[in-house]
């Protein structure tokens, strides 16, 4: 049955979204994924997984949509989808800017509803799965940066609504929480910062981007009866 | 045997009936070595020790209550004298009685207590060895959607499996340095079990406010149960993982 899912990839060449990549692409699924920097890192992806890589700024509305366009022209659009494309950033609130706050909500948020929208448009009928992932930044209280914590905290709030509406249409809509991942978006912690996520974490480690994708990959495939619910890979943070 | 479960040693608390059958089942399709304990349904317990052998398992099929810390102490012993340890324990034995607050005597309130609460501190504790040893392990209690949103839930069942999440947080931070890690299920309303004892018109007003628009089957839960205490599941612990439809 996974030999027949159309799947997208929004942020496919990030450190979590290539293992979501390799993992689909594994199960026979035909992915698509997009990239917005890594181009060589992307074409390498592509070639090893058989994906189709797709240079695309989940910033601009236009270019999103012009994607979903392409692959509904080629009768490919798709009944998967796993944004995993994130934007980060530190600094105090004082240091926030509105340019600041509107750049990382334009890809950490607007682009989700951008292609919620376009997605749900062109299933036709289909059911449909979606992942979206979010950092623990906007759900627990741990020191971060408001601007960052504020676009995590919407995806949640975004998973359940959009489970609500599209629940009829037999769209499933879940969140994948993920916790310090030893690289991608933790890269930027404080050393210091990580060391406690690793003493206050239950099982006192940080995760691995294969982790996390195994998770999205299960909910995206192997899930008939949750929707709007959170899957936790936060080692127990 | 393959399968995502591979030579798991697994025992599942209420497994004679509903979703402990399912998730006993699920499991030994996935290649574990399954154990159940059931308490007084001996007819349903023989069903499911059928089913588990038809689907190729040999199951140890275990008689007592969840309470009763000598029965926990010679289930835990039976499992690991013939499995060797136990890498996988579900606690999804549970009671409750669909009763308004004024009509729940205090007895039916203890049973609960006892049933949902001190059963998988019991198992809990006389399974940890085991696992502690080996450093590594999954505990996953089965809650309820009942636990935390304002429902129609019969309160002492709710609070019982309010407790559950209390518990299973604690105890994932506790021995989450072992490796062992320890996860709430929380189904929501299915086809197989309470379903069939509460009126109609709440059964249909659940439907009516899911997302998916139905209930969910004891099979859907059970493998979202296989997935959760297999080896793929490495860094969730603590989690309250719902599956209700979207409601």
């Amino acid at each position: 049955m996974t030999d027949a899912r159309l799947a997208l990839v929004l942020g496919g060449s990030g450190y979590v979204g290539r293992e979501v990549v390799r993992a689909l692409a594994a199960a026979g699924a035909r992915v698509a994924f997009t990239y917005q920097r890594g181009a060589a890192l992307s074409e390498t992806l592509a070639a090893e997984t058989g994906a189709r890589a797709f240079q695309t700024n989940l910033a601009e509305p236009a270019s999103i949509r012009a994607l979903f366009d392409t692959l509904h022209a080629e009768d490919a659009a798709p009944d998967l989808l796993v944004h995993a494309a994130v934007v980060s950033g530190t600094g105090a609130l004082a240091d926030v800017t509105d340019a600041l706050w509107d750049e990382m909500h334009a890809v950490n948020v607007r682009s989700v509803y951008v292609a919620m929208q376009s997605f749900a448009a062109r299933l036709g009928g289909r059911p449909g799965d979606v992942v979206l992932t979010a950092a623990l930044d906007g759900i627990a209280k741990i020191p971060t940066a408001v601007h960052f914590a504020a676009t995590q905290s919407a995806r949640l709030g975004m998973t359940q609504a959009l489970a609500k509406e599209l629940g009829p249409k037999d769209v499933r809509v879940n969140l994948v929480l993920l916790g310090a991942l030893g690289g991608g978006i933790s890269e930027g912690l404080d050393p210091a910062r990580l060391a406690d996520y690793k003493r206050y974490s239950a099982l006192q480690r940080v995760g691995t981007p294969g982790e996390a994708a195994r998770a999205i990959t299960r909910l995206a495939l192997h899930n008939r009866w949750m929707t709007g619910s959170v899957l936790p890979i936060t080692g127990g943070l | 045997m393959s399968g995502r479960l591979a030579g798991k040693r697994c025992l599942v608390t209420g497994g004679s009936r509903n979703l402990g059958r399912a998730i006993a089942l699920a499991f030994a399709r996935e290649g574990a070595r399954v154990a159940f304990t059931y308490h007084t349904r001996e007819d349903a317990a023989e069903e499911t020790r059928a089913l588990l052998e038809a689907a190729g398992a040999s199951p140890l099929v275990l008689k007592g209550s969840v309470s009763d810390a000598a029965h926990v102490a010679a289930a835990v012993k039976a499992v690991e004298t013939a499995y060797g340890g136990i890498d996988v324990l579900v606690n999804n034995a549970a009671l409750t009685q669909v009763l308004p607050i004024a009509l729940l005597e205090e007895a039916e309130w203890d049973a609960a207590m006892d049933t949902n609460v001190k059963g998988p501190y019991l198992f809990s504790r006389a399974a940890l060895k085991s696992m502690i040893r080996a450093k590594k392990g999954h505990i996953l209690n089965v809650g309820s959607f009942g636990a935390d949103r304002v429902l129609d839930a019969p309160v002492h069942y709710a609070a019982s499996k309010a407790a559950l999440v209390g518990f299973s947080l604690a105890l994932a931070k506790e021995i989450g340095r072992y490796g062992i890690a320890v996860n709430c299920l929380v189904p929501g309303l299915l086809e197989t079990g309470l379903s069939a004892r509460l009126p109609k018109h709440r059964v249909e007003s659940y439907v009516a406010q899911a997302a998916l628009g139905r209930l969910g089957t004891v099979e859907e839960v059970a493998d979202l149960a296989a997935w959760l205490v297999s080896d793929e599941n490495s860094f969730m612990t603590g989690g309250q993982v719902v599956i209700d439809g979207g409601l």
